[in-house]
């Protein structure tokens, strides 16, 4: 990696001494970094101690976890990289599921934890853990920093490798007398970015034949779009190709739901004419997706008939689960800007699709007089508009989200993916109003997932950070029930939730306004009181407990296979 | 009854010797679905070399990612795949350093 220096302290206040720890809040500020989620503690207290002569703002949470979730969405939402701060042990391990997260969605994050002393690393000592050895499989890089000298140069070199390529989680391990030593501070070395590798004109050349000659061509467009700030430019490809468009769950956004190219999400819970559409296509253009067991259904019968031109940025993705006939390794945007997508005769397959598209348009005329999610989520989806950004955890409410509402960006969309980490709606909502303030940022929480970081009401309050909560509560782990209702006979074990708190008195203890509804008749209600609360807010709704999320591709089943929603039921 | 022994593929890894690299190597040769069944390994302090001989968990294991993947560990410099002919050759020269 090539290096640009520059001072770490103006000519004027270049000080004569720093210890490490002052060296790190020196260095989050020269780096730009203007916001940390944290929490402290034994061997982290020297840069704690530094902190507030620093010039970068520290979000306390209540657990190291919404720390990590909380970056991850800053991360998501800014294209760089969230932060998070924790100390050696159990802080640093309660940190592993959001970093894991940022690995699995290819989200740009840098997690500074404290360590032991080094003449302790490897003793056992008290709150002494490997985090650098643990971290290892879900991190794409770590660095011990063994001299205070080294830390603005490493800590460089992190915020490059997150943010560059397929962006990344990368942890930074500081042992507590590396923090506390005095040295003399140097200039900040910063890593040039990484030059990507330019696609061949060979891998360029194939993809432009497939095209050309498709009869059946269609878009798989991935999390690497919006990872790429891609968008815009995939947008004006989809319509002046005239090629229709299905997207992940990360892929979200890039086309909104109304765009007559846009044929829905594809996988487990997609939505039936993008799945009918990838089982038909003759050609998979694949942009900055990864296959995903999810997406995919039964590998060996997906797409079946179809050609592939993959581009990503990641080698490693090419050929790792399907064959690409057209490998095109590279940065997504100047791959696109050298392909021709000069098409063939496609009128007929875009005619077909669009059919299939209005006659499988989700219906939302559900029976009963209780409030019926989809229906909710799209109305407050519309309602709010482009400044819509919704968190969410994992679940049924995860997917009816990504079914249902309208998202007028990828960035606007903030699931965790590849990791299904139930309890990152509300800090990830945090993170996300925090990196974008003038946002209506919504956490829509089913009732497992909300206690899971349920704690984070705390640092709502204590910032007054106006994050509206949709709480989804149908008294279940629902998606767990439902699998078990299809799929293990009805057999209903550890699902039941009936003993939930009341959570509009739990809010109201933390300080937030909330109320509850139950009945559709109140749902244009609780949403206006949503929409125009000034301070966090959140809404209690009950929803019937065995409403189950259609379609339904079975696990191990091909996408072909999907089960439905019976209407006259 | 008679198990079907999967044959074994060689490799070769060029890496820096920075803190972890080794075990980050290794890490993602066995995550990625894959055992080490033989390894030699030299070093001139800055720089080693390893080449290693690897049995694939499954039919569905293709070398090909598995170099790709090693790519993308940040102290690896080159991974290559070994072929008969040159492997023996690579044993030797690595032993010997």
């Amino acid at each position: 990696m090539n290096t640009m220096t520059q001072p770490l302290h103006s000519p004027q206040s270049q000080p004569a001494t720093r210890t490490g720890a002052q060296l790190v809040v020196d260095t989050l500020a020269a780096l730009g970094v203007d916001c940390v989620f944290g929490y402290p503690g034994g061997a982290i207290m020297p840069v704690y101690d530094a902190l507030p002569q620093g010039t970068t703002r520290h979000i306390l949470v209540r657990h190291e976890q919404a720390a990590a979730f909380a970056a991850d969405a800053y991360g998501r939402i800014t294209g760089r990289a969230g932060v998070c701060l924790a100390t050696s042990g159990p802080g640093a391990t309660n940190l592993i599921t959001g970093i894991a997260n940022a690995y699995l969605d290819s989200v740009p994050m840098v997690a500074i934890t404290g360590q032991v002393p080094q003449t302790l690393m490897g003793t056992d000592a008290f709150q002494e853990t490997d985090i650098f050895g643990m971290t290892m499989p879900i991190v794409k890089h770590s660095i011990i920093v063994r001299r205070p000298e080294d830390i603005p140069s490493a800590m460089a070199e992190a915020f490059a490798i997150a943010e560059g390529g397929r962006p990344g989680p990368v942890l930074v391990d500081l042992p507590k007398d590396v923090q506390q030593a005095v040295c003399e501070p140097g200039a900040l070395r910063r890593p040039e970015a990484d030059i990507l590798p330019a696609p061949t004109s060979e891998s360029i050349a194939e993809a432009e034949r497939l095209i050309a000659r498709a009869k059946k061509p269609l878009f798989y467009l991935g999390g690497g779009v919006a990872r790429a700030n891609a968008s815009e430019m995939v947008r004006r490809i989809v319509e002046e190709s005239g090629i229709p468009a299905v997207a992940t769950l990360q892929g979200l956004g890039v086309l909104p739901p109304e765009h007559p190219a846009m044929l829905g999400m594809l996988g487990m819970h997609g939505h039936r004419p993008a799945n009918m559409a990838v089982q038909e296509c003759d050609l998979l253009i694949v942009l900055g997706a990864r296959f995903d067991d999810r997406a995919t259904g039964k590998l060996a019968e997906f797409a079946p008939h179809a050609s592939v031109v993959h581009i990503d940025v990641d080698a490693a993705e090419l050929g790792k689960l399907r064959f690409a006939h057209a490998a095109v390794c590279g940065n997504l945007k100047s791959s696109l800007a050298t392909i021709d997508f000069e098409k063939g005769e496609i009128d007929a397959w875009t005619r077909s699709t669009a059919e299939t598209r209005e006659k499988h348009a989700p219906r939302y005329d559900a029976p009963g007089n209780g409030v019926y999610a989809p229906a909710m989520l799209k109305t407050l989806s519309e309602r709010v508009g482009d400044d819509f950004v919704v968190a969410c955890d994992v679940g049924q409410h995860q997917m009816w989200v990504a079914q249902h509402c309208r998202f007028s960006r990828p960035q606007a969309h903030l699931t965790s993916g590849g990791l299904g980490a139930m309890g990152f709606g509300l800090p990830a909502a945090i993170g996300a109003k925090l990196a974008e303030p003038d946002a209506h940022v919504f956490a829509v929480c089913g009732d497992g997932g909300f206690q899971m970081n349920i704690q984070e009401l705390a640092t709502l309050r204590r910032y007054q950070i106006p994050v509206k909560i949709l709480l989804l509560d149908n008294a279940m782990l629902g998606l767990v029930r439902q699998w078990q209702e299809l799929f293990f006979d009805g057999n209903y074990s550890e699902v039941d939730l009936s003993d939930n708190p009341d959570f509009v008195e739990v809010a109201n203890a933390f300080g937030i306004e909330a109320f509850g509804i139950e009945r559709r008749e109140e749902v244009d209600g609780a949403i206006d009181r949503l929409i125009n609360a000034r301070g966090p807010i959140l809404a209690h709704v009950r929803i019937d407990p065995e409403e189950n999320v259609w379609p339904l591709v079975p696990p191990g089943k091909s996408n072909a296979e999907m089960m439905e929603k019976r209407h006259d039921a | 009854m008679t198990r079907n022994t999967p044959s074994l593929e060689h490799i070769r890894i060029e890496f820096a010797c920075e803190e972890g690299a080794l075990r980050r190597t290794l890490g993602v040769i066995e995550a990625r679905g894959f055992s080490v069944r033989s390894m030699q390994m030299g070093s001139d302090g800055d720089r080693a070399v390893m080449t290693l001989a690897l049995a694939p968990m499954d039919a569905s294991r293709r070398i090909d990612t598995l170099l790709r993947q090693l790519d993308r560990v940040y102290a690896v410099e080159n991974a290559i795949h070994l072929s008969n002919d040159t492997r023996v050759a690579e044993v030797v020269h690595v032993a010997h350093g």
